[in-house]
């Protein structure tokens, strides 16, 4: 999977980088097709394999989340950066 | 590449490059006041910490100076200890630029960028984190840490900082 995250393989590429058998990988790789994990395309003779639809789907969950956490601090910040700005405008007009 | 960006927020985030996350927002104020309050302790421990998180801030040291070490401490109901985060400055330009390491999992820890450019009043402010590798921050958003779910994330980090005193001195 973290193989996959790095860019497509195929069967080939996989069985080579971790050491396994051509069969040995595809039997892992239909089991993560299977969960929506990961997807496969065959070209010619070479099957190609890319994460599937369920990974990118858990990233773009998990990069919302890191969204609204900044969002939450950022509505803080704007509120502590708009009191700077009122000290100083009230330098400004002379005022304490 | 992945990216979040909610209608009627003002805050960016994406996945940028293969090993990096981006999140932005404009400010209107003018870049040194932005920066003040990301360098001031008083001001930075107003913001960092949104209530709603459920998290209380117990301690906030910032020596920010090239080299200068920052360390927050944090209580939280799902941890018996304080989590803590620290890491030095590495480089300080106000009101532009702020760069930080990140060493609470170790030397292979994300590094942080702040910009602040200012145009007409207003100031866009960008973070990012940089993370040593692709397979880093695959392995950060694969653990849940770094996200909105801050249970998961303290449960995440307690995990780190419970190795990291088996194998460390008594934790500072």
């Amino acid at each position: 999977m973290l193989q996959l995250g790095h860019a497509d393989a195929s069967i080939t590429d996989l069985a080579v980088r971790f050491n396994m058998t051509r069969t040995g990988i595809k039997k892992h790789v239909a089991v993560l097709e299977e969960a929506g994990l990961v997807t496969t395309e065959k070209v010619g003779r070479v099957r190609t394999c890319r994460l599937g639809p369920r990974r990118l789907e858990e990233e773009a969950a998990w990069i919302e989340g890191y969204r609204q956490l900044w969002d939450t601090r950022f509505d803080e910040l704007d509120r502590v950066v708009e009191e700077l700005k009122d000290r100083e405008s009230g330098r400004g007009q002379g005022a304490p | 590449m992945s990216s979040s960006d909610a209608m009627d927020s003002r805050t960016r985030a994406e996945r940028a490059a293969d090993h990096e996350l981006v999140v932005s927002r404009t400010f209107n104020a003018p870049a040194s006041l932005v920066f003040e309050a990301w360098t001031r302790a008083d001001l930075f421990q107003r913001w960092w910490v949104p209530k709603s998180l459920g998290i209380t801030l117990l301690s906030c040291d910032l020596d920010v100076r090239v080299g200068g070490t920052y360390r927050l401490a944090f209580s939280h109901p799902a941890s018996p200890d304080p989590i803590v985060f620290h890491g030095h400055y590495l480089e300080v330009n106000p009101p532009s630029r702020l760069v930080w390491s990140n060493e609470e999992a170790g030397d292979d820890g994300q590094i942080t960028t702040v910009t602040f450019e200012e145009q007409d009043g207003s100031t866009l402010l960008v973070m990012r984190e940089r993370y040593p590798s692709r397979e880093a921050l695959d392995e950060a958003i694969a653990s849940g840490s770094t996200s909105g779910d801050m249970e998961e994330t303290f449960s995440q980090l307690d995990e780190l900082l419970a190795a990291e005193r088996a194998t460390d001195a008594p934790a500072a």
